[in-house]
């Protein structure tokens, strides 16, 4: 896409400077974001939401999914700058989730079997067009936060 | 840049032919004019200067950045991102922590201003209509609201010339609302497009091709557009126009043009015998008051700018401000009337994405269909339509509607692809009558940052306006529904009352209008003011009514033909 559009810029007969600056700002922005350091969540916190956000958007035969997007880092990211409260509904989100899997299954999220994660997923997905408990409020923004750094990361641009 | 009036080894600076007060549509085109006739001009821009190569964002993608487009600090969240996104080329805003201005109790406005060289056409959306004999002469045939003091025979040589130089796309179509110009050949509609005009048909809604300010072939060293689709963002080629690109810089070669940036205009210097004599403004970068003299002094400052600096210049000669002894200088205030639609066309589900070649905005327009039918529609003016759709560019907040419902796992997805260019939303872009409850004026109890006195709006539509809304609003869920798709919305954040908020379509006009007469106009037919000769004002603020064609193409149109006169004037010694 990026190379295609130089090569109409030049076929378009854009003078040469003027493709040149074009061209350095097109390989520019090909170095995407690389060596993130997470900002909000610790470690654990954030393979539990890469996680959660590759179960909203799954890889499938068309695409990769949240995970290889690496749609965990654009939450945190977006959660570093929120305020204390939304800060505070992540973490309470994330511990919510994690005491719900320990209630029913004994263990913690991530080491249950996909039909067990599922379940939870199910339980805090189901009202989601009125959420009322604080896991329903939590999907509602997890969803919305996977949404967006899914579908404006390359592969949910270019993909999906 | 400043050395033209700093270098000087007396007291006194350079006196420039011309002094332009604001680098947009109306002092870009003056100022290229003048300095290619060989005059000395001056150009006063209040912000910065503007350098595309490293401020246009045409060609990134959201993934290019960490914060996906919702800007540093997410400020696209939190409600304190830029105007219409991080991505695009705004400076300036709805707000300006260090100009604010007031809005007087009972009404309603909003205020963009740009503050860059270029202003406002860095990113405008580049429609480009031309008014016509019933625009201008309008009372003649309804009775409302003031006519032109000019007929289309007199603009239509000016709109050819400016067309030619900026480019402008379109085709031939004979429709009398909307006069036919100098055109590129558009790009070819996309798919939703045709759909839309095979319905508009039906309902006897003409879609044509669009008219915007983009060139399809090259001119003048500017590239052909090479449809990227982001005009909005700036254009590094200058395929759109932009008065920084198109008419500046290019002028700036000829050494007769000298650019002051960051450079507040406050007031217009007279002198005893009641002649401009230049402009004195405020060096944001120093503080410091400074004047700059010319033999004569252009304002466009924009609209509400330009009333403010007329009203702002008041001495002994000129009381209530200057050229105003009609009182008309902050009157007339116009902007344009807007409301939309939005839907969801189960047609076009599923469609094959594919690369949507073209320009950025719609390829196909609906110019005013109705101009026969006022009587029994009961209100006096048409409006154009603007739509979009199709396979747009995706960002935060974007997937969300098709989202919903869909729960979690791969159905999201397959929703996401099914929906993805489904959704089309109509607007409409309708004529305001001018009404003595909508002006500006010096606000008595308030100055900005830089000590000059503020401006307080009133505004207020009329039943001519809401009538013309609740027109739109029917229309546009007529053509939702005949394309066989469901109303999402009405209204943008700016019409949850059912009609745009003043201000907020950014059209705003008719603050010191053109007339015959001086006692109620502020500046006879060629932009010049009545009362002093050689004072121009060649922004938005000369219009009489507010016709439904985007302004600035008449502005370029209007500031060209003042530019005609006043270099023949000079040659004169007539000014």
């Amino acid at each position: 896409m990026k190379r295609r559009t130089a090569l109409k810029l030049v076929a378009a007969g854009v003078a040469a400077e003027r493709v040149q600056i074009a061209g350095r700002q097109l390989f520019a922005l090909a170095q995407a974001p690389s060596g993130y350091k997470l900002r909000f969540f610790n470690d654990e916190q954030n393979l539990l939401l890469d996680r959660l956000t590759e179960l909203i958007i799954p890889a499938d035969d068309h695409s990769p999914g949240a995970h290889a997007a690496k749609v965990s880092l654009f939450i945190d990211l977006m959660v570093s700058y929120s305020k204390p409260d939304v800060q505070d509904q992540w973490t309470h989100g994330l511990r919510a989730l994690e005491n719900e899997s320990r209630e029913r299954f004994r263990k913690p999220f991530l080491e249950c079997v996909a039909a067990w994660q599922d379940q939870i997923m199910q339980t805090i997905s189901r009202n989601e067009d009125h959420p009322t408990t604080e896991l329903e409020k939590f999907f509602r923004i997890l969803k919305s936060r996977t949404i967006d750094g899914y579908y404006t990361s390359e592969s949910g641009f270019t993909r999906s | 840049m400043l050395n033209a009036l700093m270098t000087q080894g007396s007291s006194k600076p350079d006196v420039f032919d011309v002094v332009v007060v604001g680098a947009g549509a109306g002092g870009g085109t003056m100022s290229r004019v003048m300095a290619g006739k060989g005059a000395k001009v001056a150009l006063l821009e209040a912000g910065p200067k503007l350098v595309p190569e490293e401020e246009f964002k045409e060609h990134d993608w959201p993934y290019h950045y960490d914060h996906r487009g919702a800007g540093p600090g997410g400020a696209g969240y939190f409600g304190r991102g830029k105007p219409f996104g991080f991505m695009r080329t705004t400076s300036g805003g709805w707000e300006l922590p260090d100009e604010p201005y007031t809005v007087g109790a009972g009404s309603e406005f909003v205020w963009f201003r740009s503050r860059i060289v270029g202003g406002r056409t860095n990113h405008y959306g580049r429609m480009s209509f031309r008014l016509s004999e019933w625009d201008l002469k309008a009372r003649d045939r309804d009775g409302v609201g003031p006519n032109w003091p000019i007929g289309y025979a007199d603009l239509a040589p000016y709109y050819d010339k400016a067309e030619k130089f900026i480019g402008v796309t379109g085709t031939h179509e004979g429709i009398p609302s909307a006069p036919d110009g100098v055109f590129h050949e558009p790009p070819p509609p996309k798919a939703h497009e045709l759909l839309v005009q095979a319905t508009g048909k039906k309902l006897g809604i003409p879609f044509i091709a669009n008219r915007r300010a983009v060139i399809t072939r090259s001119i003048n060293g500017r590239a052909a557009c090479h449809y990227c689709g982001q005009c909005g963002r700036g254009c590094l080629t200058a395929s759109a126009y932009s008065a920084s690109q198109v008419d500046i810089f290019p002028a700036l070669k000829t050494g007769n043009l000298t650019l002051l940036t960051d450079a507040m205009a406050r007031e217009v210097l007279t002198n005893a015998s009641g002649k401009a004599e230049g402009v004195l403004y405020i060096d944001r970068n120093t503080r410091q008051v400074k004047r700059v003299l010319g033999k004569a002094v252009v304002l466009a400052a924009s609209t509400c700018e330009s009333a403010r600096i007329l009203l702002n210049s008041k001495s002994k000669l000129f009381p209530n401000g200057l050229a105003n002894g009609s009182g008309m200088v902050g009157r007339n205030l116009m902007d344009t009337v807007g409301l939309s639609v939005s839907g969801y066309v189960p047609a076009l589900e599923g469609m094959p994405v594919y690369n949507t070649d073209g320009f950025g905005g719609s390829h196909l327009y609906a110019p005013w269909w109705g101009y026969n039918d006022h009587a029994k529609l009961g209100f006096p003016r048409g409006y154009h339509i603007e739509f979009g759709g199709g396979f747009r560019m995706p960002g935060v907040h974007s997937g969300h509607n098709a989202a919903r419902r869909a729960g979690y796992g791969k159905r999201i997805k397959e929703w996401m692809r099914q929906e993805y260019g489904a959704r089309v939303g109509f607007a409409g872009r309708g004529e305001m009558i001018p009404n003595r409850f909508s002006y500006c004026e010096i606000d008595p109890a308030i100055v900005d940052d830089w000590g000059i006195p503020v401006l307080r709006f009133h505004f207020k539509f009329s039943d001519y306006e809401w009538k013309q809304a609740r027109h739109m609003e029917e229309t546009f869920k007529g053509i939702i529904e005949s394309l066989g798709g469901r109303v999402t919305g009405v209204g943008n954040a700016w019409e949850k009352s059912g009609i745009s908020t003043g201000g907020s379509i950014i059209h705003e006009v008719g603050t010191a209008r053109m007339g015959t007469d001086p006692r109620s106009s502020v500046l006879n037919p060629y932009c010049q003011a009545h009362e002093v000769k050689n004072l121009f004002v060649t922004d938005g603020s000369c219009f009489v009514t507010n016709p439904d064609k985007n302004p600035t193409l008449t502005i370029n149109a209007l500031s060209w033909r003042a530019a005609d006169y006043l270099a023949e004037a000079m040659r004169k010694g007539d000014v």
